[in-house]
């Protein structure tokens, strides 16, 4: 009856650590992954890639960059707005994924840009005047 | 608790170190993911370099009275009044300084040599041109460059 007891006993020990260990390493893996698709990161990243490209441009380089991703996420998001926007007066590329939230990345470049968001092709085209 | 081999003080302490660990590697590793602002000074000083250079030589036009850096390399004035760039551009000849152009807070030249997460991260570059109409004519060009513009959320 004794040993009976202490095989329970440690069945019960090896299940509650099983448990634990489960708990928290899935409460690791969700952090991690969460914080990888975090809208903000997204937003950050492009909003200064594309900013440091026109940064970098001379007058009359043409640049293309694919944002089907952010076409996706902002899709995920039930956004509907411009995604994009690249402000000549304020010299400024805003990234919006989320209705109300956005990311600006303010530029040291005093070059006008046209730009046009291609949503078919999950594009967008630059020319730095 | 305290017979049982698998559940201890000790599976817990483990458990926190590793989740601890864990959490601040991301915390970092996602903070400075889209940290550029050496890329941003690079890009400032590359700009300069080529607006005050054709060829290897320096153009003259810099020394005219008022020749304006901003204007000429197309720089937005308002990220410098804002204190989020600076630039310093320094010419000598003959080891004495001949002209200065300082551009936005010059606080920076101190702040450029500190370390720390708030600092601005900088770039430098000495290098030598020679003048167009008589190229024996050499200019050393000091060039310092700085960027705290980490971007805003709307």
């Amino acid at each position: 009856m004794k040993d009976k007891n202490a095989k329970t006993s440690m069945f019960l020990d090896q299940f509650i650590y099983i448990i634990i260990v489960t708990v928290v390493f899935a409460a690791l893996l969700f952090f991690v992954v969460r914080a990888g698709s975090n809208v903000t990161i997204y937003e950050q990243i492009y909003s200064k890639q594309i900013g440091l490209s026109i940064d970098k441009s001379k007058p009359g380089t043409n640049l293309t960059f694919d944002i089907n991703e952010l076409y996706k996420i902002s899709k995920k998001n039930k956004y509907e707005g411009g995604i994009i926007k690249i402000d000549n007066v304020d010299n400024k590329v805003t990234v919006t994924l989320v209705s109300g939230k956005g990311y600006s990345y303010r530029l040291f470049s005093d070059n006008d840009v046209l730009w046009e968001l291609d949503k078919t092709g999950g594009k967008l085209h630059l020319f730095v005047i | 608790m305290s017979d049982s081999t698998y559940i201890s003080p000790g599976l817990f302490i483990i458990l926190g170190i590793v989740s601890v660990g864990i959490v601040l590697s991301v915390i970092m590793f996602f903070s400075n993911i889209a940290d550029v602002r050496i890329e941003e000074s690079k890009s400032l000083l590359d700009r300069v370099v080529d607006t005050i250079s054709d060829n290897g030589y320096l153009k003259s036009e810099i020394f005219e009275e008022n020749y304006s850096l901003i204007e000429n390399a197309k720089l937005n004035n308002n990220l410098f009044a804002d204190g989020f760039i600076y630039l310093s551009l320094e010419i000598y000849k003959m080891n004495s300084k001949i002209k200065e152009i300082d551009v936005g807070d010059s606080d920076y030249k101190i702040q450029c040599r500190l370390k720390g997460k708030h600092y601005p991260r900088c770039y430098y570059k000495e290098f030598i041109l020679a003048d167009k109409n008589n190229p024996l004519e050499i200019y050393k060009i000091k060039i310092l460059t700085g960027s705290n513009n980490l971007g805003s959320s709307v």
